[in-house]
């Protein structure tokens, strides 16, 4: 394994004077072909001297080939570590980046020291470990990357001393031959790695290593937190095929074994793909996630927007009865409206920020026909428990997938806020969080949550029945009443002339041109001074009033 | 659709020199938030309709603040001669104008100033001629 001090002290610009040199010396050999061909004993000259001059003619042919390919080889593996190991001093240079900003110290052998005095709140101690980790976890797949680099231009180079064949056809075949053979083998990614450690292994790999990725191993990627939007949207797009063929011979088989319950699931499986690849024609779209693993259910999250580089990211999680197949266009159609919203808040009131969103579908959420499967019922916090991991992470991803994080703002609603309130109880890198809907968001304290005090809003539509069934205890009680939360307006109003309508039930809060669509936007887009608070009350928050010693 | 991109994207430049005509020229540029033809579905009754954001305009800062009715009565009344015969006042406050404009396919525009002045349009529901693909989608 290569040390920091090895890899920081590789100057891969006098590699690449040397791997210039040697495209040089390619060059010259095979433009040689000519002189190669005319100095040939020509087929008028009769004697028996005429096959030895044949052989020595061949025998220097086939040196000269020889000797192409290695000189090619060598290029081409010089070529790639130049690349290579300016990556990986890239990444290192971040990793020190990181740890000076923030008041690391590095060592020469890698090691990460905190330089702040003894810290004594809980939350400054977990968010000092969090960027230690993302340092030690930058510095390591550095140093993987760069060791990757070394021995790959170790075997190339001990290839070549070792002879190459160029083979018997024309000098310009034995350096296609060369270069071919001076291509390194894609690492891997590191197996169990966190999202910086996948970040860094991505960034670690050259352009055309990462199209081989994409094209050969896009189940590597595909789902990754901490791969950017782009070539986890690239990925997916490859794999639907794959999946479809799949799935489409699942079906068969159970069709045949006469397996309804199956035949039925893959089927709206199948639906999904369907449904998502409708939504990615429309254009503007990234696929962020596609699984076809679950036991009842395809999973898929597409954004909308450039994930990669908007100013503002928010993730909307639905919930109880949210299929693929059923609701992804009709949330991806409110994710664009709020977009949309948000986009022009921030042109107009803020400084032109970008805006993109993702219709995250990313948990099995509980449906009718498992309402009384307590691991799965809408009545029990195991599905959200379940999805909340990979929320967090996704979340998470984002941060790690950039260079600079964007301002982002969690929504959860209905039963998805309950998934997106346990993710938050974990640490993300969530700015903002939205609750709207709720039944309960897993916890009846705000600062459970790892976002910023004043950071966590609520909406409650008029007659939203859903939102009153908090206080049943396992999710916590009914938003509507935990301190530190903002209640934000979902009536009709007028700020000084504003005319935006009520949004009444439990699906109307993303309605374009609704109060509540345009509070959710303000805060998405970063301009939380053009909200209007308030909370609703009914008859039915009165039923749901806490009962103090409980909690 | 296509038409009605095109209508839309004529009554824009003309609401724009009107603009400039009364209140002198200012550096509008395409919004980095409206990366070309923005496409939506409509659902309901025809799954085939889209709905597309056009490009927004935008620019720093605004006209002078005793001209801004004046702008949006300018915005308003080109509006008026495409379509846009019904709309209202979104927000009328110090520091803060909007004025939306609809016609009769669902299509509407918005003018409003705050810090900055934009001029949104986006389309009714409408099928393709010619889908467009993602890949070739032009601005507008």
């Amino acid at each position: 394994m290569v040390t920091m001090s090895q890899v920081r002290s590789w100057r891969p610009a006098t590699l690449g004077l040397v791997a210039d040199a040697m495209v040089q010396r390619r060059r010259t050999l095979v433009a040689l072909q000519d002189e190669m061909d005319d100095g040939a004993p020509p087929s008028t000259w009769v004697s028996e001297s005429r096959d030895a001059a044949v052989a020595s003619h061949t025998t220097l042919r086939e040196s000269l080939a020889d000797l192409v390919a290695e000189v090619a080889q060598v290029a081409a593996a010089l070529d790639i570590a130049v690349d290579a190991v300016t990556r990986a001093q890239g990444e290192l240079d971040e990793a020190l980046g990181v740890a000076a900003g923030n008041g690391f110290s590095v060592s020469t052998t890698g090691r990460v020291t905190d330089n702040r005095d003894t810290l004594t709140d809980d939350q400054e101690v977990a968010d000092r470990r969090a960027i230690r980790e993302e340092i030690v976890d930058k510095i390591e797949q550095a140093l993987r990357n760069a060791g990757h680099a070394d021995t790959s231009l170790a075997a190339a180079l001990r290839s070549a001393a070792g002879g190459v064949d160029g083979g018997t056809s024309s000098l310009a075949q034995a350096a296609a031959t060369g270069t071919a053979g001076g291509q390194r083998g894609v690492l891997a990614p590191p197996t169990g790695g966190t999202d910086h450690d996948l970040n860094s292994w991505w960034e670690g790999l050259t352009e055309d290593e990462q199209a081989t990725v994409i094209s050969e191993h896009p189940e590597w990627i595909g789902n990754t937190d901490g791969i950017p939007a782009w070539a986890r949207d690239d990925a997916n797009r490859e794999l639907i095929d794959d999946y479809r063929a799949d799935l489409t011979g699942q079906l068969a088989t159970a069709q045949e074994a006469g397996d309804k319950g199956l035949s039925e699931t893959l089927t709206q499986k199948l639906d999904g793909l369907d449904a998502v690849e409708d939504t990615l024609e429309l254009g503007n779209r990234q696929l962020l996630l596609l699984d076809i693993t679950g036991e009842d259910q395809l999973m898929a999250a597409i954004a909308y927007g450039d994930v990669d580089t908007a100013d503002h990211v928010a993730v909307f999680t639905p919930g109880f009865t949210t299929t693929v197949a059923g609701d992804m266009a009709g949330y991806d159609s409110q994710v664009a409206n709020l977009v949309e919203e948000a986009a022009a808040q921030s042109d107009k009131y803020g400084d032109g920020g970008t805006v993109a969103a993702v219709s995250w579908l990313g948990y099995e959420a509980p449906q009718w026909d498992n309402v009384l499967d307590p691991g799965s019922s809408v009545a029990s916090r195991a599905p959200a428990e379940a999805g909340a991991g990979n929320l967090a992470s996704f979340y998470n991803g984002i941060d790690a997938s950039r260079d600079a994080d964007p301002h982002l703002t969690a929504l959860g609603h209905s039963y998805g806020s309950l998934t997106t309130g346990l993710a938050l109880q974990e640490q993300t890198g969530v700015d903002d969080a939205i609750l709207f809907g709720s039944p309960g968001i897993g916890t009846s304290h705000v600062e459970d949550l790892d976002v910023s005090g004043g950071h966590v809003y609520r909406l409650e539509a008029r007659r939203d029945v859903v939102a009153d069934v908090g206080g049943l205890g396992q999710f916590g009680i009914d938003p509507s009443y935990i301190d530190g939360m903002t209640g934000l307006s979902t009536e009709q109003g007028s700020i000084g002339g504003v005319d935006y309508a009520e949004s009444v039930g439990h699906s109307d809060y993303l309605t374009r041109g609704s109060m509540s669509q345009h509070n959710m936007a303000s805060i998405v887009a970063g301009v939380p001074e053009q909200t209007v608070e308030g909370d609703t009350r009914g008859f039915g928050d009165i039923l749901s009033w806490p009962l103090p010693w409980t909690y | 659709m296509e038409q009605v991109l095109t209508d839309y994207t004529a009554m824009r430049d003309e609401m724009v020199a009107a603009l400039a005509e009364s209140l002198g020229e200012r550096a509008w540029r395409e919004s980095p938030n409206s990366p070309g033809l923005r496409r939506s579905r409509v659902g309901g009754a025809d799954p085939a309709a889209e709905q597309v954001g056009l490009v927004t305009w935008s620019f720093e800062g605004t006209y002078a603040v005793d001209a801004w009715h004046g702008a949006a009565r300018l915005v308003a009344e080109v509006g008026r001669r495409h379509g846009f015969t019904d709309g209202g006042i979104t927000v009328d406050r110090p520091g803060d104008l909007e004025i939306f404009g609809v016609d009769a396919h669902g299509g509407r525009y918005t003018f409003g100033m705050a810090t900055n002045t934009i001029l949104t349009l986006r389309t009714g529901p409408h099928r393709w001629e010619h889908p467009p693909e993602p890949a070739d989608q032009q601005r507008t």
